[in-house]
């Protein structure tokens, strides 16, 4: 587009103005610091052309332009002294014009291009990781972006110099003032903040940043790896899912285990997620430790509400773990050793353009536990029981690898295997356990332009376990088995600041094989025996608009619409009102045999009360096609997932939720408030007296009914500096409705805990030293238990119960202390010890009671996790 | 095969709990005060109208809120304990035609109880005059200290006619024990559900009279069923059309009811089949299943009371049957 110097420019006045020109040529021409001087307004108010006219009229600044691209629109200023440059710069940039000195005169021209678009990736500079949900914000302009899953982000703009601040949380800003007139690619790498930060937090002046309070995300948690690896936990294996349990609206549903539920949803409501690849069982050894390595995981994204339409699948939450890409600046080793399972993780680049990282853990509780047995018997009372020849072991490896094949594409391959053993000699008699997830991801990042990002994800996951039991009578394995593959195409349109939308589509196939009894002998008094193994298919649609609307309102909403087929093979039972098998109708291969379908509109909104503090509000639906069978109480490896059916309807959830967000002392603390409720419709849980054994009819066994939770959540957190940490405080309340269960009463699931008060702090002692503590008080969880005997009216005692979950428990609380001690900065070897005690003041606090004992010394027990427990582990890296 | 057979005699979960805790030094098990767990006893209230000719009993007793068993030391075994009879409780039984009979404290006359004596103060009721018809719906109310307990129950249609009463070997090696196999025509196009009920008996060779034997004492009609330890109940759904040697064995007691020494020649056994309701169905098989699991069940889910007809809190059932009989020879070998 050309430029036209329109030579004298004012269509009014024209010989006055000509007269005045001569004047100020005379005392201005040869000034070519012209731009520098300072110049006072008289009004406030104007058009470009009114202001230009002014300070010409006054200073007698001569100014060339096209007059058709001088929009007519009225600007108004703040105040009326300036620098003639910067009054310019911002009156100028602001119609999408820019000037340049030359000749004695102003010449204002527009640009080649009315919007330009900056995209690059943003990743720590140590290791080369990509940074997910780093900020870019553009004080000029009041706008900014984050980046998204893969460090991408994208900013289009009017042309013109701008100041780029790129921030994340733990990093150093990194701050360039830099002129832009075409797209441009610009990747940035933030260093890690050096730990005496919070002095120079405080003091510094800072400019607005986009911080938690600018998301419209609301009822959502990025959980740093640092915290995660900080927080004191059971043998000193830091933990994700314990982590997360120290969250507001996160309730665990057993001590000491992985299980937990996010507001009132049941376990088997939480979508936990390993690179994009579902993860069905979370737990090692029982429960004692999740799955997940802290030293290959790069980021945790916990959503509670307000679940962005990508997500699919479940009904209560969303935990997002991303494992890291491998450093691809040096190759690096780290590690740990500690009474319960060692680590170690190797990583580094390949040539320019490739990383990878492989880490693995092996947790051997059972010869540790071996060890004290032999060696200890007689010394502490009860190691006897434990017996000396235990197989309590666990396995796992993360693997990644990266390759930019060039600036637009990228590929990722991760894969995760985990597996467990389990035997214990004398209370688990001759049976053993054996359970193992696997999941694989494929994943290609591609940028079609400077605005269009997509990824293309392939996804494998499976699962099994098997139980064997050996003794006089029986001898059989009992084994179970679900897989499924997935096809997910995402996609981020960065259109411009104010709309980002996101789409895509997912594709899923589901195998489950729930059960099947195999003899280990002929004497076995047990024949083989599978239950139907079945197939489903699931997909998903989404589409989603991020809308600015203004400098104080932003919205976000969206819809998901998904399917569910379930698929043959198969037999499709149909049963009476008395839940009697009825008919039976068979289907051939890939015949579709019942077909669900589901949309879930989900919507959020943030409006800025003031530059520090916001009001959120969300409503989303959720739609669940999978549900877990319980075949023990506490949520143990023998879980089977089974789809819905003609029988058993999907269930689907509508939350909403309101919330005052605060930041103080420019984002040092956080405060929180939310309210929600949630209403779940088709709830399941088991009739009263089931039959769920090895039961190829478990719909018959299955209610459905209605539940509803509803809840306060608290949180102040310190974000940054050498304490950090936070309190959370819930109120909640989860009950259910449901025909058959229960006799028909509404009751409350064992996770319906009324309060819920958790710490988690940790402080930096000078440069090696660190010391971390947690605290929990939670009202005692809902448990059901016999409360006496009676006349059967069959000629027998029998055993009544309280109402389902009706018994309190004593309410738990617990304080666990850890200290690290990091050896000196200077060596290449970095070492750090860690000494943790979990239930420091040695609470017992009870999981259940039960009858045992000799048939006639049956006594009531209370069974509490552990008392107060040490640890020592050492770390180290180089 | 039979899956309830696969028995896994502990909880699953405590012995892994029981680890960590030993790994570190600590005790994780801890007795505690049983009465933590109970609350206030409840009023345990059982009773049957059948379309026989009445009286009908009712047993009130109260549970008791001692959660472990009584056991015969010598033997190991349990026994049936005592639980506390409630002998002052008005008891009424309607029905849907207008009659209301006010229950009698059943008192034996122990002068010529035959036995039955050690029913005296047993919490039991007996009927005056109403009389159960199939078809007619019955309310039971019972009150107790001034509580009000009721349940209300319909007697089913009649069932179909035994056609014939064969025997075979128990489990129960020990004493050598037979039980019954029971032959009849199932109903196809109706819902149906079962239970069984039978008395041996020895035929006097002179006067050719009927004796109760097996540990029964001479009772009115409708009484033993009401007591008896037999549970033989049946969904018609797992019925095929022409019933064949259908076993009435309690596979969760080891102690069958025809032991040898009680197939002398001239044995009778009445076998009754009677039509329940499917809430009668439930409460009985959910009494099965205790037994066969109770009370440590691994691969279950939360564990619930077996369900109750009776009102306001109160335990036990109160049934309705509509029966037929017949009177077979007794295992000849």
């Amino acid at each position: 587009m050309g430029t036209y110097f329109c030579s004298y420019l004012f269509n009014k006045k024209l010989i006055l103005l000509a007269t005045l020109l001569a004047l100020s040529t005379v005392l201005f021409a040869q000034n070519t610091q012209v731009l520098n001087s300072t110049i006072t307004l008289r009004q406030t108010s104007g058009t470009i052309l009114e202001f230009l006219e002014e300070i010409n009229r006054a200073y007698g600044v001569k100014f060339a332009y096209d007059e058709k691209i001088i929009p007519n629109q009225r600007y108004s200023l703040h105040k009326t002294q300036w620098k003639l440059d910067d009054f310019l710069q911002k009156l100028l940039q602001k119609a999408g014009l820019k000037f340049e000195q030359a000749a004695g005169q102003i010449i204002i021209k527009k640009y080649a291009v009315a919007k330009v678009t900056l995209n690059g990736t943003i990743s720590d500079k140590a290791d080369g990781e990509q940074l997910i949900g780093a900020s870019v914000y553009i004080p000029e302009l009041g706008i900014g972006t984050v980046s998204n899953a893969y460090g991408f982000y994208s900013i289009t703009l009017p042309p013109g110099e701008y100041t780029f601040l790129f921030s994340y949380i733990g990093y150093e800003r990194f701050q360039k003032k830099m002129n832009i007139e075409a797209n441009q690619l610009m990747n940035v790498a933030l260093s890690s903040a050096i730990s005496n930060l919070e002095e120079v937090v405080v003091k510094a002046k800072q400019k607005e940043e986009i911080e938690g309070i600018r998301a419209v995300q609301m009822s959502a948690h990025s959980v740093e790896i640092n915290q995660i690896k900080t927080a004191p936990m059971l043998a000193g294996e830091a933990d994700v899912l314990k982590t997360i349990q120290f969250l507001p609206g996160i309730q665990n549903g057993s001590e000491g285990t992985a299980n937990f539920s996010v507001r009132g949803g049941s376990y088997d409501q939480n979508l936990v997620l390993l690179d994009g690849a579902p993860v069905y069982n979370l737990s090692h050894s029982l429960g004692f430790f999740s799955v997940f390595n802290v030293d290959a995981i790069k980021d945790v994204q916990v959503y509670k509400g307000g679940i962005p339409a990508k997500y699919g699948g479940r009904l209560s939450s969303v935990v997002d773990i991303r494992m890291k890409e491998g450093n691809n600046q040096k190759f690096a080793v780290k590690g740990g050793i500690g009474l319960a399972g060692s680590r170690l993780t190797v990583e580094g680049p390949l040539g320019k353009n490739v990383s990878y990282l492989v880490s693995g853990r092996y947790g051997y509780l059972g010869q540790t536990g071996n060890y004290f047995a032999k060696n200890l018997n007689g010394i502490l009372p009860g190691v006897d029981k434990f017996g000396e020849n235990n197989e309590i072991d666990f396995y796992d490896l993360n693997a990644k690898i990266n390759i930019q094949l060039n600036k637009n594409n990228k590929i990722y391959f991760s894969a995760f295997a985990g597996n467990d053993h389990f035997y214990n000699e004398l209370a688990f008699e001759n049976n053993t356990l054996d359970w193992g997830n696997q999941t694989g991801t494929f994943r290609w990042n591609h940028i079609y332009n400077s605005r269009l990002f997509s990824n293309l994800t392939l996804v494998y996951g499976n699962f099994d376990y098997s139980y064997t039991i050996q003794n006089e009578l029986q001898n059989f394995r009992w084994l179970a088995n679900q897989q499924q593959q997935a096809i997910k195409l995402d996609f981020d349109y960065f259109a411009s600041p104010k709309h980002t939308f996101n789409f895509g589509l997912a594709l899923t196939h589901h195998q489950f094989a729930p059960g099947r009894v195999e003899a280990l002998n002929d004497s076995s008094a047990v024949q083989s025996l599978a239950l139907d193994s079945q197939r489903a298919l699931e997909t998903g649609f989404y589409v989603s608009h991020e809308y600015q609307v203004n400098s104080k309102l932003s919205l976000n909403y969206g819809v998901r619409f998904s399917t569910f087929h379930n698929i043959g093979e198969g037999t499709q039972y149909t049963y009476d009102g008395d839940g009697q098998p009825q008919q039976e109708r068979s289907f051939g291969n890939n015949e579709i045999m019942t077909t669900y379908f589901g949309l879930a509109p989900r919507a959020s909104a943030r409006l800025l009360v003031s530059s520090t503090s916001a009001i959120k509000a969300s409503y989303n639906r959720t739609f669940q096609y999978l549900h877990l069978v319980n075949n023990a109480t506490i949520g143990l490896p023998t879980d089977v997932w089974l789809p819905v059916d003609n029988n058993i309807k999907p269930r689907f959830a509508d939350q909403v939720a309101l919330g005052y967000f605060k930041e103080l002392r420019k984002g040092m603390y956080g405060i929180s408030v939310e309210v929600y409720h949630k209403w779940i419709n088709n709830v399941i849980d088991y009739r009263d007296n089931a039959n769920i054994f090895l039961n190829q009819h478990i719909a018959t066994q299955i209610r459905t009914g209605q539940g509803k939770a509803y809840g306060l959540e608290l949180l102040l957190e310190k974000k940054k500096g050498k304490f950090k940490g936070w309190v959370s405080y819930t109120l909640s309340k989860v009950q259910r409705t449901i025909e058959g269960v229960n006799n028909h009463q509404t009751y409350s699931p064992r996770y319906d805990r009324r309060h819920n008060l958790s710490v988690i702090v940790s402080h930096d002692l000078g440069k090696r030293w660190q010391i971390s503590a947690n605290y929990s008080y939670i009202t005692g969880a809902g448990i059901t238990v016999p409360q006496g005997l009676y006349e059967s009216g069959y000629g027998e005692p029998i055993q009544y119960f309280s109402s389902r979950n009706g018994f309190k428990l004593p309410d738990f609380h617990q304080l666990d202390f850890g200290v690290k001690l990091k050896s000196k900065e200077q060596k290449r070897w970095q070492g750090e010890w860690y000494f943790g005690v979990t239930n420091a003041y040695n609470r017992k606090n009870p999981v259940t009671y039960y009858l045992s004992g000799n048939l006639r010394e049956e006594q009531v027990f209370q069974l509490f996790l552990f008392g107060l427990m040490p640890s020592i582990n050492y770390n180290f890296k180089f | 095969m039979n899956i309830t057979r696969i028995y896994i005699n502990k909880y699953f979960y405590i012995p892994a709990l029981l680890l960590l805790t030993l790994v570190t030094f600590t005790s994780c098990e801890e007795k505690i005060d049983k009465s933590l767990l109970t609350g206030e006893p409840k009023l345990v209230i059982h009773g049957l109208i059948t379309d026989q000719e009445g009286p009908y009993f009712v047993r009130i007793t109260r549970s008791s809120t001692d959660l472990t068993q009584k056991f015969n030391l010598e033997q190991e075994l349990a026994v049936s304990r005592e639980f506390e009879a409630i002998n002052n409780a008005q008891v009424t039984i309607s029905d849907d035609q207008g009659n209301v009979d006010s229950l009698q404290f059943w008192d034996v006359d122990l002068t010529q109880d035959g036995g039955l004596g050690e029913w005296v103060d047993q919490g039991l009721y007996s009927t005056t005059h109403i009389q159960g018809v199939a078809g007619r719906t019955y309310t039971l109310t019972v009150t107790h200290e001034g509580q009000v307990y009721q349940a209300v129950a319909t007697i089913p249609t009649e069932p179909p006619t035994i056609d014939e009463v064969k025997y075979t070997k128990s489990q129960d090696k020990l004493n050598d024990s037979r039980v019954p196999l029971i032959s009849f025509e199932e109903p196809q196009q109706q819902k149906n559900y079962y239970r069984f009920f039978y008395l041996p008996y020895t035929v006097d060779p002179i006067t050719n009279e009927l004796y109760l034997i097996g540990g029964y004492s001479e009772g009115p009609n409708n009484f033993w069923q009401l007591i008896s330890s037999q549970i033989f109940v049946f969904d018609d759904q797992l019925l095929p059309h022409k019933v064949i040697d259908l076993k009435l064995e309690d596979e969760s007691v080891f102690n069958q009811e025809l032991a040898s020494p009680q197939f002398i020649p001239n044995t009778k056994l009445e076998v009754q089949i009677h039509s329940i309701s499917k809430a009668y169905y439930e409460y009985s098989s959910s009494i099965v299943e205790n037994r066969l699991f109770s009370p440590k069940k691994p691969f279950s889910s939360a564990p619930a009371s077996p369900p109750t007809n009776i009102s306001n809190g109160g335990l036990g059932f109160f049934g309705a049957s509509s029966v037929k009989s017949i009177l077979a020879d007794g295992p000849q070998n």
